[in-house]
């Protein structure tokens, strides 16, 4: 490293950088590693400095302990943070409280003891038979149920909250910060004054931080759905008297719950009622198991014919499957090796794996894998006693999304799936979607898919090739019986998905129909 | 001990391992390419509440930092890819390199922060002053020179050179940290 490197690391920590610069650090830090690690020292050594110009503003030297004096000098700088703003802030609430205590006389008279009032009906609104609630535009509303059976209605809560409902739909008016959904839809809005505002439902209850949302509630299944549009909202899942979870859900993305307050399904961005379509898939591989030669190549019968490679120590074991002949996997040596194919392996950024399994080992059956040269870079489906699990690597930590099942049934074939996409990834056993997440749930890393992992070299079904940093070479494997596993390119949706699981050994194709 | 976020004791372990740990994020933060103080401080903001949710799944507290730390990097790059157009900063390749290696250095980047309070220390007093000074929030270059009656580019290269003794100093005494040898500064 030269003076002049030094200088250029320098001019982009300070914020100094111009773009023709940056384009030949961004080059240096690319090639030099040396340079690398003077670029965190250098930051290292600018975050140190601006820690210890705060913390020596407030040390205090009558702290017995180097430790204590830290944490209160921490402390103390997070309160220096917002002091600045402290005045102003103090000022501005002074301010507020007066105009709202000379406005809150005009206020109660106006609402008198009401809870909401009826600030629109739309010219086709009609509310049902069980209606009890006055229902004219303007009409104040005490506690009760407002029945809608069609039309949409706006209802103006004393907080300041509004309730887009649309019929039918059934909301229970319950104090100026809560409301109950019974069934049907409704788009929240609530000002600041409203902050914490809750539309319940049967299997939770959606708080409000801020935000607009929207909310609904299924009339036969009781299975609610909540999109955020803007700001942030916590769900407080799990029907009334049991133990509630919480989970944040922020603006983009969206929840499906069922009935008994657990999260079927996050999704990001594209909303929830737009599950993938089936169309956008194409078989890429479909090993049957029918047809396993005497050169142990296990054939693949679609067009694109990425055969395998039986590997076992002993003879393999063939079995009567679901569909046809299925594979025992006897002992850890057994696995087909795909490792032929994996640069058009390696390029899926969206895919669908499904497969049939029996009797899996119930500690970690692995299904299916795809890796680099060490553990850091793989993705892999692999069942456990109570799960169906995808995981990931991408770098020192694994990450997975599970699904959690009752079991597996001795004897039994079972029909398990995951569809990864645009970073989501869905886990299916028997037609039914387990769990979907955008991000792992043991440190919440974003999903990864066989295209972004790096320097891609092994894939297997029945095994994952853990090369342990590269020094010495270890697998994980699966025990039990295979059937029937397909590939595509691209995601099915949930209805191809039981199409498969209805018609063993039949691929879905897009012109397929479902009766 | 309870990791659980809700309990009192997880409340306590969280507050006193972030408030422990801070400077080490904010260090692999900006060490992974973010230059500007106030993204970082944006970042550990997000990271704070993301290690809150996530405290009850961290099995060793002892963990925190590299944990921690595995959290930020994610939230780096979400960073980058939302403000790379708005932001002149480095590509995305190098964000990964510089987030990668910066893992396996929490340890002695938290041994570099201890010491550099010691280099610090051991600077003039005017020298140590300035360089406060200099790292207050909020402090401008040009507004230091103004009342210190220097042109600004001539403090910046003072700083420089001050920065450069302290490097000097905490590299010195990580390279001798095994024979417990103390470093010297001498502007």
């Amino acid at each position: 490293m030269n003076e002049r490197e030094r200088e250029l690391i320098r001019d982009y920590l300070d914020d100094r950088i111009t773009p023709d610069v940056l384009e030949r650090l961004n080059h240096l830090l690319e090639t030099d590693a040396i340079a690398r690690e003077e670029f965190r020292a250098m930051a290292t050594l600018e975050e140190g400095l601006r820690d210890l110009a705060i913390v020596s503003e407030f040390a205090s030297p009558d702290f017995e302990s180097v430790e204590n004096k830290q944490l209160s000098s921490r402390t103390s700088k997070r309160w220096y943070r917002v002091e600045h703003f402290g005045f102003a802030a103090l000022c501005v609430a002074c301010l507020v409280l007066v105009v709202l205590l000379l406005r809150r006389d005009d206020r109660e008279s106006e609402w008198g003891d009401s809870i909401a009032k009826i600030e629109f009906l739309s010219d086709d609104a009609a509310f049902s038979a069980e209606h009890q609630l006055p229902e004219t535009e303007g009409s104040l509303l005490g506690k009760g149920w407002l029945r809608l059976e069609r039309g949409h209605a706006r209802i103006l809560f004393r907080s300041g909250a509004t309730i887009e409902l649309e019929g039918p739909a059934a909301l229970g008016i319950d104090t100026p910060m809560r409301s109950y959904l019974e069934f049907g839809m409704a788009s929240v809005y609530a000002p600041e004054t409203a902050r914490d505002f809750v539309v319940a439902t049967e299997s939770m209850e959606v708080v409000d931080l801020g935000t607009r949302f929207d909310v609904s509630v299924d009339a036969r299944s009781h299975e609610s759905k909540v999109s955020v549009i803007e700001g942030l909202v916590d769900l407080h899942l799990g029907s009334r008297g049991a133990e509630r979870m919480i989970q944040p859900l922020e603006a983009g993305y969206a929840a499906r719950v069922d009935a008994s307050g657990r999260i079927v399904e996050i999704t990001n961005g594209r909303g929830i009622d737009k599950a993938p379509s089936a169309n956008e898939a194409q078989l890429l591989a479909h090993w049957t198991f029918d047809a396993i030669n005497d050169d142990s190549k296990v054939e693949d019968s679609s067009d694109e014919q990425l055969h395998g490679i039986l590997r076992a120590a002993n003879q393999a074991k063939i079995v009567s499957g679901v569909s046809g002949q299925a594979l025992s996997f006897e002992d850890q040596s057994v696995s087909v090796d795909l490792r032929e194919h994996v640069r058009t392996l390696a390029q899926l950024d969206a895919f669908t794996f499904a497969t049939w399994v029996r009797d899996p080992d119930h500690r970690l059956a692995m299904l299916f894998s795809l890796s680099g040269e060490s553990e850091e870079q793989r993705v892999q489906l692999y069942l456990a006693s109570r799960f169906v699990r995808f995981g990931w690597q991408d770098g020192l930590h694994f990450d997975s999304v599970s699904g959690r099942i009752d079991g597996w049934n001795s004897g039994k074939w079972y029909h398990v799936a995951v569809t990864a996409k645009e970073g989501i990834v869905r886990l299916y056993r028997d037609g039914e979607l387990l769990a979907s997440g955008s991000t792992g749930s043991k440190i919440g890393t974003p999903v990864s898919t066989p295209s972004t992992v790096k320097n891609a070299s092994n894939a297997y079904l029945g095994r994952l090739e853990d090369g342990r940093q590269g020094s010495e070479s270890s697998h994980q494997w699966f025990i039990g019986q295979l059937d029937d596993a397909q590939l595509y390119f691209g995601v099915l949706s949930q209805e191809a998905i039981q199409f498969i699981f209805e018609h063993p050994g039949v691929p879905w194709k897009p012109s397929e129909s479902f009766e | 001990m309870s990791n659980a976020p809700d309990s009192p004791t997880g409340h306590e372990s969280f507050v006193r391992a972030l408030a422990r740990h801070e400077r080490v994020i904010r260090a692999y933060i900006r060490g992974a390419g973010i230059s500007r103080p106030e993204d970082v401080d944006e970042i550990v903001q997000e990271v704070s509440l993301i290690a809150w949710q996530k405290f009850s799944q961290l099995e060793n507290v002892e963990e925190f930092p590299r944990w921690a730390c595995v959290i930020a990097r994610y939230r780096v790059l979400e960073f980058r890819r939302n403000r790379f157009r708005d932001r002149l900063v480095l590509n995305e390749k190098v964000f990964d390199l510089l987030l990668e290696e910066a893992l396996n250095e929490t340890e002695s980047q938290n041994a570099r922060l201890r010491q550099l309070e010691r280099c610090l220390d051991q600077l003039p007093p005017v020298s140590q002053q300035l360089v406060k000074a200099a790292y207050e929030p909020g402090a401008s270059i040009d507004e230091l020179a103004r009342s210190a009656g220097k042109k600004a580019n001539a403090l910046y290269q003072q700083l420089w050179r001050l920065r450069q003794l302290l490097r000097k100093c905490v590299d010195d005494a990580m390279g001798n940290e095994t024979n417990l040898s103390k470093p010297s500064v001498s502007p």
